[in-house]
């Protein structure tokens, strides 16, 4: 249910522009073994779908720096390839990064960029992912890595920078995925 | 800043899905379906046509007993020639109708990225010990 509900929440009101994507359309035979019959089309056998899907993120996150609270609104892209219908079980590969760090004693600094690899399954039906990646911020250079925890469009993360040391974040996200569908 | 402005605008959107069945490309006949020779009257229709390749059946009438082989069979795909496996045609006695089955296999996925619509079926037989050529041109398209 949870699945049909993002679907459709998807596909509202961008229905227009959906398109039969032509990339692999030929379906499949067999040739060996001549057809029972000895005139007519025999149709091909569907290989089923593909998707490749194009999600853009803007978060909103709060952390806990060694500078004190700071909160960071940022966008994150992700890639994910699937084989299946089963589109959001497997990997995928987020870039973003924090648009900004606001500091309430501190003023503005830049915010982090991130790369992580990412895991997303399911415990039991609730949808969970985990994710590592680095980090680096670029004012001030500072690189580290991360771990991400993602439930619904809630998100924990943990990160190292060599000069800034641990960080603890939290936030909220919300994907707004593309997908483009194929042919296997 | 176009193209991000585009990309924005469509976000969230479902783009493209696959064809279904009756949507997929298949080869087709579109010129020199049948063929007529001395002792046989022939006509050639496309049975399966995917990914892994076609098939073709050849309804093959005689006039009279008419010894009839396949010497060659070739079907050429943009600048790809693909050979079709030896079969022995089925006898023909007096005034018969029999099938002949040939399968073709070639990947036709990569044809069909690749862009190949058009392709060519070069049959060459021989009736009676006389060598006859038969071509017929395809098309590729749902």
């Amino acid at each position: 249910v949870t699945r049909a509900a993002l679907v459709a929440l998807v596909v509202a009101g961008c229905t227009r522009y959906l398109t039969v994507a032509t990339r692999n359309a030929p379906g499949d035979v067999e040739l060996v073994v001549p057809p029972a019959r000895e005139t007519g089309y025999e149709a091909p056998a569907d290989p089923g779908p593909q998707y490749l899907v194009l999600t853009a993120t803007p978060q909103l996150g709060w952390g806990v720096t060694r500078d004190g609270a700071v909160v960071e609104p940022g966008l994150a892209i992700r890639v994910e390839h699937r084989a299946s219908t089963d589109i959001f079980r497997g990997f995928s590969v987020i870039a973003g990064g924090g648009v900004v760090q606001l500091d309430e004693h501190r003023g503005t600094r830049s915010g982090t960029l991130f790369a992580e690899a990412a895991w997303r399954s399911y415990v039991g039906a609730v949808p969970l992912e985990i994710a590592g990646g680095s980090a680096v911020r670029a004012g001030g250079f500072d690189a580290g890595g991360q771990v991400t925890g993602r439930l619904f469009l809630m998100y924990a993360r943990v990160r190292y920078l060599a000069d800034g040391g641990v960080e603890g974040w939290w936030g909220f996200e919300l994907p707004i995925p593309t997908v483009f569908g194929y042919s296997r | 800043v176009h193209r991000w402005f585009v990309i924005l605008t469509l976000a969230g959107c479902v783009m493209t899905r696959a064809p279904r069945v009756e949507e997929r490309p298949r080869w087709w006949i579109v010129r020199g379906a049948t063929f007529e020779g001395d002792c046989l009257l022939a006509a050639a229709e496309i049975r399966r046509s995917g990914k892994q390749g076609i098939g073709v059946t050849l309804t093959l009438k005689s006039r009279r007993t008419c010894a009839a082989r396949l010497v060659q069979g070739t079907l050429v795909v943009g600048r790809e020639a693909h050979r079709a496996p030896p079969i022995a045609l089925p006898a023909l006695p007096g005034r018969s109708l029999r099938y002949a089955w040939l399968p073709i296999a070639f990947d036709n996925n990569a044809a069909w990225n690749a862009g190949a619509r058009r392709g060519r079926l070069e049959l060459e037989l021989e009736l009676d010990g006389r060598a006859h050529a038969w071509a017929l041109e395809l098309e590729q398209r749902p």
